[in-house]
C-alpha cells in the first residue's frame, strides 16, 4: 500500500492494561491497537496525518509475570500546577516514599515480547503528499529516530524497533501461536471526537495475526 | 477475558439450574432468623435459620429481593428482609444511638411496606401488615429468650403452617426505591460499549455485588473494580466510567464470582491468594485433581455428601494423579468435540482492593499434560506411603524442620508468594520459581533434615531447569548405580560413610558425621572427603569380616570411575548430591534389613 507501513518492535516488558482493571493492572495478552499507534506516533507523527493500525502480529509466546509497585494515589492538581506556573516557585511533585501519597499496586504483565504493525495513515490536513509523510517516516525507523521513546503499554517498558522493508524477511510467529484463539473484547482506541469513549473490538489471533477493524467498525 | 469468562461462567450455571445462583434483582444475604407469623397476623414465634457448620452456628445464605444494605445513615428498609432494628426496632447492639435509632427505622419499615399493601392485595401480605401495626418494639422484652444467639444477621417472615418466605411469594415493587434521595441513586445513567460484551449499555457507575470470600480481604466485601483515587482515572471519567462494563454483565461476573468464592472446594488458599478454578463443562474428576494438587481432599468440606462418596472422588483423583504422572490418561472429551476448557483465576487482597494474581487458561488435555509434566518431574521413590506431594506440603518444606512440633515445618519461614508462584508453574509449564530451589538447598544446609519432600522438590527443579535450558538430564526417581555425575556419587558416598560409621559405633553416638560435616561436605567436598575416609578406617577395623568387606566392595563399586572430589559444589551440583545420599539410604534401608542398627528413620 502506499501509505502502509510494517514495523517490528520487541521489549523485554509489556502492559497493555485492561480499562476494568487499571489499578491492579492486569494486561491484554497481545498489543492493542491503542499501544500500536503510540509506538508509530512516537517515531513519527504530525497534526496533519493519523496513524490507523491494520494488524498486529504477535511473535513470540504469551507469558505473563506479576509484580507490586509502589505508586502514588493523586494527582497534581491543576490549581497548584497554575499557581506555580503564576508565582515561579512551589513545590509540585508527590513521590511515593511519602507514606500518605504511596500505594501498593500489583501488576500482571507480560514478558519477553515482539510484535509487527503493519499500519497506514490517513492525512488530515494539509498538501496531500502521503509520499513525504512516508518517507520521513521510513527514514526515521531506519536510522532510529524517534521524539520519545516507544513504549510497550506503559512509559516504563521501553521498546526496541525496527523497520521492516518491503522486501526483508519478516520474523515468523512462535509455534506455540499456531492456530486460532479468541482473546474477547479488546480496547481498540479511545474515540477523542465522542466524549473520550473507550471503544471495543472483537480480536482473534489466527496463527499470531490480529486482524485490527476501523474503529468506526467497533462502535457498537 | 477473565470477567468474560465469568459470564459465560454465570449463564452456564443459569442454564443447568444452579440452585444456589442469585438471579437477576437478588442478592445473597446472611439470613439467621426468621419471624413465623399467624394468618391474622400475630406473632407465632422467632425461628432459627442458623446451620451448623463445623461444629459452630452459621448463618443461612439465602438470595434475598434488592441490593446489599449500602452503608450509612439513610434509612433504606429491604422489601421483606432486614435486620431487626428495622423489622422490630430493637437492636442487640449496646451503643446509645444506634438503640435510640431503632424505633425510627422499624416506623420507616412499616410505612414502606404498609404503602404497598393495596398494590398486592394478598391475605398473607395483610397478615404481615397487621402484624407491624400491632407492633411495639418494647415487646421484644418477653421475647428475648427466643431471640437470643440469632439476632445478629438478617431475618424474613414466614406464615406459620406455610414452607415459602414471604419474599419468595411477592415480587419486589419496580418503584421500591424510588424514596431514595437524588444524591444517592445513581439517576444519571451513561450508556457505551460494554468491554464485556461489546454491546451498547447502560454503564454502572458501581460494581456490586463486591466480592466475598477472598482470604484475609475484608469480609464485607471487596469490589473486583473500583478506582477510587485521583490517580486511578483517566480521561476525565470518574469511578467505574473508567472501565465501562455493562450493568447486566457486572451483575453476572460478581455473582459467579461470588458462587465461586462460596464453594470450598473450588476455591483454595495458597499462600497469600486465593485461588478458584472452573471449568466450561463438567469434568469432576479433573477438577478434583487440580484441587489435591493444591491441597485441598475433594469432598472434604461439603456437609451434605456422604461420608462414603468423599472417599471415591478422592481415590478417583489419586488415580488420576498416577494416570497423569505416568502419561496413560486418555482426556475425555466433551459431547460437541471440543476439549473442556479450565480457568484458573487467583486473587489476593491489597488494601480495600483485589489484585489479579493468575490467570490461565487452558485446555483440558493440555492441563493435563502440564499436570503430568510436573508430577512426573516431582517423582521420587521412597520406602514409605507415596501421598501425592500438594504445593501446599512442597512450599511449606521450606520452612525449618520441627521434629516435635505442631507441623512438620515451621511455618514462619515460608515465603508466602513462594505457593502461589508454584502454582503459576506448575499450571504454565513455565521454570519453577528462582528461589525454590535455593532456599530447598540452603535449608537442609542448616536443619540437615533430606526429607522426601525436599528431595522431590530438588529434583523436580533440576530436571525442568534442564529441559528448559535445552538440554534434558534426567535424574531417575530411584538409586542409579550408573549415575557419573560426581555430586550425585559424593551425596551416596556421605551415605555409606554415615552407614558404616553407625555400624561400628553403635546407635548411641552423640553426633554423626552428619550432623558435623553435612553442610560442609556437599560445598567443599575437597576438604571434607578425605577426613571422612581418614575417620572411615578405624570404623571400618570395628566392624566384623563379613560387614567391613560389604563396605569396602561397596565404595569400590561407587568409585569404579574414578574421580576428583571438586573443591567446590554449584547450587545444582549440592542439589544432586543431596538426591544421591537421600536415594542410597532408601535404598539401603531396603536391600539390607538384616543391619539392626538401621534408623533411617529421621527420613519419615
Amino acid at each position: 500500500m502506499a501509505r502502509g507501513v510494517r514495523l517490528h518492535c520487541w521489549g523485554d516488558w509489556a502492559l497493555f492494561t485492561r480499562p476494568e482493571m487499571k489499578v491492579e493492572r492486569v494486561s491484554y495478552d497481545a498489543m492493542t491497537p491503542s499501544a500500536a499507534r503510540g509506538v508509530l506516533e512516537a517515531v513519527y507523527w504530525k497534526p496533519e496525518i493519523r496513524w490507523v493500525i491494520d494488524s498486529i502480529t504477535v511473535l513470540q509466546p504469551i507469558h505473563f509475570t506479576s509484580v507490586r509497585r509502589n505508586e502514588v494515589k493523586d494527582k497534581i492538581s491543576q490549581d497548584t500546577a497554575a499557581r506555580v506556573m503564576k508565582t515561579g516557585s512551589g513545590k509540585l511533585g508527590i513521590t511515593a516514599a511519602d507514606p500518605d501519597m504511596r500505594q501498593q499496586r500489583a501488576a500482571l504483565l507480560l514478558r519477553e515480547v515482539g510484535y509487527i504493525i503493519d499500519a497506514h495513515f490517513k492525512i488530515l490536513s494539509g498538501p496531500e503528499n502521503a509520499a513525504k509523510h512516508l518517507d520521513q517516516f521510513n527514514r526515521r525507523a531506519r536510522r532510529g529516530a524517534c521524539f520519545t521513546r516507544p513504549y510497550l503499554g506503559c512509559r516504563e517498558f521501553a521498546a526496541h524497533f525496527a523497520l521492516l522493508e518491503s522486501d526483508s524477511v519478516a520474523p515468523e510467529p512462535h509455534e506455540s501461536l499456531r492456530g486460532e484463539r479468541d482473546l474477547g473484547w479488546m480496547l481498540h482506541d479511545i474515540d477523542f471526537t465522542h466524549d473520550k469513549q473507550a471503544r471495543f473490538f472483537r480480536a482473534h489471533m489466527r496463527d499470531g495475526l490480529i486482524a485490527v477493524p476501523g474503529l468506526d467498525e467497533a462502535t457498537a | 477475558m477473565i470477567l468474560q469468562r465469568l459470564v459465560e461462567h454465570y449463564d452456564r450455571l443459569e442454564g443447568a439450574g444452579e440452585g444456589k445462583l442469585v438471579p437477576p434483582g437478588f442478592s445473597s444475604q446472611k439470613v439467621s432468623f426468621c419471624i413465623v407469623l399467624e394468618r391474622d397476623g400475630s406473632l407465632n414465634s422467632f425461628s432459627s435459620m442458623q446451620r451448623e457448620e463445623n461444629g459452630k452456628w452459621r448463618p443461612s445464605q439465602l438470595a434475598l429481593p434488592g441490593n446489599t444494605k449500602s452503608s450509612g445513615s439513610g434509612e433504606n428498609p429491604c422489601f421483606l428482609w432486614d435486620r431487626t432494628n428495622y423489622l422490630l426496632g430493637w437492636t442487640s447492639d449496646p451503643d446509645l444511638k444506634k438503640i435510640t435509632r431503632a424505633p425510627k427505622l422499624f416506623e420507616a419499615f412499616t410505612r414502606r411496606h404498609l404503602r404497598y399493601q393495596a398494590h398486592f392485595a394478598d391475605a398473607r401480605y395483610d397478615a404481615l401488615c397487621c402484624f407491624l401495626k400491632a407492633w411495639n418494639p418494647a415487646l421484644v422484652e418477653q421475647h428475648l429468650q427466643q431471640l437470643e444467639g440469632i439476632s445478629r444477621d438478617c431475618g424474613v417472615f414466614r406464615i406459620a403452617g406455610e414452607q415459602a418466605y414471604l419474599h419468595q411469594l411477592f415480587p419486589m415493587p419496580g418503584d421500591w426505591d424510588a424514596e431514595k434521595p437524588k444524591s444517592k441513586r445513581s439517576s444519571v445513567t451513561t450508556s457505551g460499549q460494554c468491554l464485556v460484551t461489546g454491546q451498547s449499555s447502560e454503564i454502572a457507575r458501581l460494581h456490586k455485588p463486591e466480592i466475598k470470600g477472598v482470604f484475609n480481604a475484608p469480609p464485607r466485601g471487596v469490589p473486583f473494580v473500583s478506582m477510587d483515587k485521583a490517580a486511578y482515572s483517566s480521561y476525565g471519567k470518574d469511578q467505574s466510567h473508567n472501565a465501562p462494563v455493562g450493568t447486566v454483565a457486572v451483575f453476572k461476573y460478581a455473582n459467579a464470582l461470588n458462587h465461586l468464592l462460596s464453594l470450598r472446594e473450588r476455591r483454595v488458599g495458597l499462600g497469600d491468594a486465593t485461588i478458584v478454578f472452573w471449568a466450561d463443562h463438567s469434568e469432576p474428576a479433573l477438577e478434583d485433581c487440580v484441587a489435591m494438587l493444591f491441597g485441598n481432599l475433594p469432598g472434604a468440606a461439603d456437609e451434605d455428601a456422604p461420608p462414603g462418596e468423599d472417599k471415591q472422588r478422592v481415590d478417583e483423583a489419586r488415580v488420576l494423579l498416577t494416570q497423569l504422572r505416568d502419561g496413560t490418561r486418555n482426556a475425555p472429551v466433551k459431547p460437541d468435540g471440543e476439549p473442556t476448557k479450565f480457568y484458573i483465576l487467583g486473587l489476593s487482597p491489597n488494601a480495600s482492593r483485589l489484585s489479579v494474581r493468575l490467570w490461565i487458561e487452558a485446555s483440558a488435555p493440555e492441563l493435563e499434560r502440564r499436570l503430568g509434566e510436573h508430577l512426573s518431574d516431582l517423582a521420587l521413590k521412597s520406602n514409605f506411603d507415596e501421598r501425592p506431594l500438594s504445593l501446599r506440603m512442597l512450599a511449606n518444606a521450606t520452612g525449618r524442620y520441627q521434629p516435635s512440633g505442631k507441623t512438620k515445618f515451621d511455618p514462619k519461614n515460608v515465603s508466602p508468594q513462594l505457593v502461589g508462584e508454584l502454582a503459576r508453574s506448575v499450571l504454565t509449564g513455565a521454570a519453577y520459581p528462582q528461589s525454590f530451589l535455593a532456599t530447598m538447598v540452603r535449608r537442609i544446609r542448616s536443619d540437615s533434615y533430606v526429607g522426601f519432600e525436599r528431595v522431590s522438590a530438588m529434583k523436580a527443579c533440576l530436571v525442568r531447569n534442564s529441559r528448559l535450558r535445552g538440554a534434558p538430564q534426567e535424574i531417575s526417581v530411584e538409586l542409579d548405580t550408573q549415575q557419573t555425575d560426581v555430586a550425585y556419587r559424593c551425596g551416596r558416598l556421605f551415605a555409606l560413610l554415615e552407614k558404616a560409621q553407625i555400624a561400628a559405633l553403635g546407635k548411641e553416638l552423640n553426633s554423626t558425621i552428619k550432623d558435623k560435616f553435612f553442610a560442609a561436605a556437599s560445598a567443599t567436598p575437597a576438604l571434607i572427603f578425605p577426613r571422612l575416609f581418614r575417620v572411615n578406617t578405624h570404623h571400618l577395623a570395628k566392624l566384623k569380616q563379613g560387614s567391613r568387606s560389604f563396605y569396602v566392595n561397596a565404595f569400590g563399586e561407587l568409585m569404579s570411575e574414578p574421580f576428583i572430589f571438586p573443591r567446590q559444589l554449584s547450587l545444582e551440583q549440592q542439589g544432586r548430591f543431596f538426591i544421591g545420599y537421600f536415594q542410597e539410604r532408601q535404598y539401603r534401608a531396603v536391600a539390607e534389613k538384616t543391619i539392626s542398627e538401621e534408623t533411617v528413620d529421621t527420613d519419615e
